[in-house]
């Protein structure tokens, strides 16, 4: 390699960028619809009324209403526990499993699909290789990591 | 990387991943048709937005930094699949990357979220490098056999 090998703490370091995409969707797309889901839960309201619930339920999916909560949970407080490095391969996986579904969405919507890929792969990319030293998952359970 | 075997093996793979799956997406969607429009521009003077993108923003050099990102975006990504020269390739491909994201945010375009996304890819091939599965271990691992 030109630059040299990587030194461990250089390859942790990568794992703690890797895992900033977790804050990133966080604070660009999961805290809105999770104050959303909040408002609404606040409100008495039916979920399965919420709009994005009536995209999920136009899809075909079953259970909109538990489909919403999983979409809004997938890109706050998991996204928020990839950030930590917290459960980060199960919750980078449950991710990844969100993020091929607004793939699949976008296509049959004509929609952008390139955000929900690349979000894809930065979180099916974080499921394989563990969240590294830099992480909450570190602390708790040195030897695995 | 990791002490167990099976772990390793699954950073690796993880690596594989976002190497192949940043290089080729990029040159595919991106890089193969600025590689196209730079040719055209060079060949028939045929205009091409990008260096009009780069002249509004007030980029020096404009032409020659839309030939960079278009080489950037086409072949150096193409090399970072490969794993071939990967840290430097990520290097040029995380300062391209950088600067696309603050220039899609002072222009308002919504592409920044996609540059950012990429930005983060190659800094974090960068910094681990290529893992196993690419030809610059392959080649490490043969320098070490025949020294």
């Amino acid at each position: 390699m030109a630059l040299g090998g990587p030194s461990r703490t250089s390859v942790d370091t990568g794992l703690l960028i890797l895992r900033s995409s977790g804050l990133f969707l966080l604070l660009t797309f999961g805290w809105q619809k999770l104050f959303r889901l909040v408002q609404l839960i606040y409100a008495g309201e039916s979920l399965s009324s919420a709009g994005l619930a009536l995209l999920i339920r136009d899809a075909g999916i079953p259970a909109p209403a538990l489909g919403y909560v999983y979409v809004t949970l997938s890109e706050s407080i998991l996204a928020l526990l990839i950030a930590l490095g917290l459960f980060t391969r199960l919750s980078a996986a449950c991710a990844a499993l969100r993020m091929a579904g607004a793939f699949y969405f976008s296509l049959r919507v004509g929609e952008e699909p390139l955000r929900a890929a690349l979000y894809l792969l930065l979180f099916g990319a974080l499921a394989l290789t563990g969240p590294g030293r830099f992480s909450l998952d570190h602390l708790r359970r040195p030897a695995a990591i | 990387m990791n002490s167990r075997p099976s772990a390793e093996r699954l950073t690796n793979s993880g690596l594989l991943l976002l190497r192949i799956g940043s290089g080729l997406s990029l040159a595919l969607l991106f890089g193969l048709p600025k590689l196209s429009a730079a040719a055209a521009y060079l060949h028939t003077g045929q205009p091409w937005p990008f260096v009009d993108f780069n002249r509004k923003l007030g980029i020096p050099a404009p032409v020659l930094i839309a030939y960079y990102q278009s080489l950037n975006e086409s072949l150096v990504a193409l090399v970072v699949a490969c794993g071939y020269y990967t840290r430097v390739a990520a290097l040029s491909l995380a300062i391209g990357f950088a600067a696309a994201t603050l220039c899609s945010l002072k222009v308002g375009e919504p592409s920044w979220l996609a540059a950012a996304c990429y930005c983060l890819m190659f800094a974090t091939i960068l910094l681990t490098g290529p893992g196993r599965f690419s030809i610059d271990h392959l080649l490490k691992s043969r320098s070490k056999q025949n020294p």
